[in-house]
């Protein structure tokens, strides 16, 4: 029975274990406010293998109370946006060269949402009610930082409607 | 009262147990990992389709990870020789530009994190980093000061390496056999 018992737990852990993760990482944040990661250094950080080439911003979505539309304008170097779901599961990935306009336009929608019908604005349909959208913006050799800076400062998560 | 007692110890270690055996799986590499040469490649990161133990092995070791189609990783935690990466040890990379609009590799201490340092240098990407007169490039990693591109890594314990390649190109959206991943050449180890 011990060896049967041991089984399930492990088997369950390993299930369990990335939902956990991302809801400890989701709690750390208020849902639907963009945060803007300093340039990352040496140190415990919310999150283990950073990259020191990259400037983050990031967002802990929740779709109780309806879509999110995401507008985020781009500096002119790599950007790339993606959403992970509460698996970790990254279920949407774009970045500043697939764009049909000269900004990010996206409206992300839960899995029971109708899609709306927004002019320029691609639409996205999330896994589930919650999970985590990232910015990640290129520092190179660093040239293009106070650009990159600006340009973060100017991403929108608003609701729909 | 017995069996009580034998029933809870039974429970206990059925949950130390199947949590330990867990924790050991999710922190070792598997059999989703792709090795080429020195680099470790895992195809489903991020995807819908991977397992329920890559997903942990993400979450545990990089959450947030992008799948393939944005960007692809490789970790190397082994010399081309296939020994450990320690930080008591010098190394150099050697490498050329790859099929993406751009790459990054950046050293990490046991924990994940990257390894302190006073310059506050972890990394370099195909942006920032001196060229050979061929283009190619050669990355220093070392306790020491060294002329030229360097990590420094001196320390304890063992590191590994990350090496992100973004928007990657054709070549590296299929079978990654001929893509000429950096050399990882040990230079010396203060016991060998």
């Amino acid at each position: 029975m011990t060896l049967v018992l041991a089984a399930i737990v492990h088997v369950g852990a390993i299930r369990v274990y990335p939902s956990a993760i991302m809801l400890a990482f989701k709690t750390q944040y208020t849902s639907n406010r963009v945060f803007h990661v300093p340039k990352v250094t040496a140190g415990k950080l919310r999150i283990v293998r950073p990259s020191p080439d990259l400037l983050y911003s990031l967002a802990v979505f929740d779709l109780e109370g309806g879509p999110l539309r995401i507008t985020a304008p781009v500096p002119g170097s790599y950007v790339s946006l993606s959403m992970y779901g509460s698996n970790t599961d990254n279920f949407y990935a774009t970045n500043d060269r697939s764009l049909s306009g000269p900004e990010f336009d996206v409206v992300l929608i839960g899995p029971q949402d109708s899609e709306p019908d927004l002019e320029g604005a691609s639409v996205v349909r999330a896994p589930g009610e919650t999970g985590v959208i990232v910015f990640r913006y290129f520092i190179g050799d660093g040239g293009q930082v106070e650009k990159i800076r600006t340009a973060r400062q100017r991403i929108v998560l608003r609701p729909v409607g | 009262m017995k069996h009580l007692l034998y029933l809870g110890s039974a429970i206990v270690v059925a949950l130390v147990l199947g949590a330990g055996s867990a924790w050991w799986v999710v922190a070792g590499s598997g059999s989703e990992a792709v090795r080429y040469g020195a680099w470790k490649f895992y195809p489903l990161v991020g995807s819908s389709a991977a397992s329920d133990l890559l997903r942990a092995r993400i979450a545990r070791g990089g959450l947030l990870a992008l799948n393939r189609s944005e960007a692809i990783y490789f970790i190397a935690d082994r010399d081309e020789q296939g020994d450990e990466l320690r930080r008591v040890c010098t190394y150099r990379l050697e490498g050329r530009d790859l099929d993406a609009r751009w790459w990054s590799i950046t050293a990490y201490a046991e924990d994940l994190h990257l390894i302190p340092n006073a310059l506050n240098r972890y990394s370099y990407n195909d942006a920032n980093v001196d060229r050979e007169p061929d283009g190619g490039y050669a990355i220093h990693l070392s306790g020491s000061p060294r002329d030229g591109n360097w990590i420094p890594t001196g320390g304890e314990g063992a590191f590994d390496l990350a090496l992100r390649i973004y928007s990657p190109g054709p070549t590296l959206s299929g079978d990654l056999d001929a893509v000429e991943l950096p050399r990882i050449i040990r230079e010396g180890c203060p016991d060998r």
